[in-house]
């Protein structure tokens, strides 16, 4: 609570964010370049999926990123709902278009996977279907925080959206455990330790890296625009007032 | 090298799917800087209306 209330001061928050988003940046383009290297020059081709085991590398880490950024979300969604402070609002707002890109990536990989080893670009079945319907949260929370006239208006349904579609994520993780489904099990968080080969976990993880560290620039980036947008409106209604 | 961008008869699959990902990714952050920079741009105007701000700064 200390460390919030310390960053809730926005001029401090735009400083110490200036100063991580060009990190962000670096970590995110070096370990870019490092993850393609690894993805498509330094790791084999898998034993049964052959070459298109290189998808794997923006699929599963876009994957995991799009689960992220929802759980962080719901957790600013308490923080608002709770102790009303908006930069947690803003926080939320900021995360997700690039969450619902993730979403969106891992949806659009999967079924170029999907097609040359099951066969088919798409299947109704419990690790897809609930993946949709995590990009549609996304898509619900945008509509729903954005659909009045002052932006504020819309934070409090929005956040109530995302704490209730927090049940969506236990249900993306374990869905190729409780039901049959053609998505392959899980090989890296296992309760007995990845199963996955390190010659492809360390592409995975970098890319992941990758993925994080733009995220996190992406969101300072945004939220420090939300910022600027609501001292606009600020400034705009007491000039309409004087 | 072939090899490479043949991806062993997978070239579409796996070309696409990283073609497709890297084109979201890089919509969204232009999306983000072009909103940025938008947003600065009205903001200085309202702050200190005397002195426009050279739009390409």
């Amino acid at each position: 609570m200390i460390m919030f209330d310390y960053l809730a001061n926005p001029t401090r928050f735009r400083k110490i964010t200036t100063a991580i988003l060009p990190v962000a940046v670096l970590v995110s383009a070096v370990a870019l370049a490092f993850g393609l290297y690894l993805a498509f020059l330094a790791s084999p081709a898998d034993y049964q999926q052959g070459e298109t085991v290189r998808i794997m590398y923006i699929h599963v880490p876009a994957a995991w990123m799009a689960m992220m950024c929802y759980l962080l979300m719901a957790l600013s969604a308490v923080f608002y709902l709770v102790w009303r402070h908006p930069l947690a609002d803003i926080g939320a707002r900021a995360m997700a278009l690039p969450g619902a890109g993730f979403a969106l990536i891992t949806l659009l990989t999967g079924s170029f996977w999907g097609r040359p080893m099951w066969g088919t670009w798409w299947v109704w079945d419990a690790r897809l279907t609930s993946m949709l319907i995590l990009f549609f949260l996304y898509l619900g929370y945008m509509a729903l925080a954005d659909g009045f006239e002052r932006a504020e208006r819309g934070s409090k349904p929005a956040s109530l959206l995302l704490l209730v579609g927090v049940i969506n994520l236990p249900i993306i993780k374990f869905s190729v455990d409780w039901w049959n489904t053609l998505h392959q099990g899980s090989s890296v968080l296992r309760l007995d330790g990845p199963s996955i080969d390190p010659a492809m976990l360390k592409p995975l993880l970098i890319m992941a890296l990758a993925m994080l560290g733009w995220f996190i620039a992406i969101t300072i980036l945004r939220m420090n625009t939300l910022i600027m947008r609501r001292r606009i409106t600020n400034l705009e209604s007491r000039k309409s007032w004087s | 090298m072939s090899h490479f961008f043949t991806m062993g008869g997978y070239a579409f699959y796996v070309w696409s799917s990283w073609a497709i990902g890297m084109a979201i990714l890089i919509a969204i952050t232009w999306h983000s800087i072009s909103h940025a920079r938008i947003t600065r741009n009205e903001l200085d105007a309202l702050e200190h209306p005397k002195q426009q701000r050279d739009p390409d700064a």
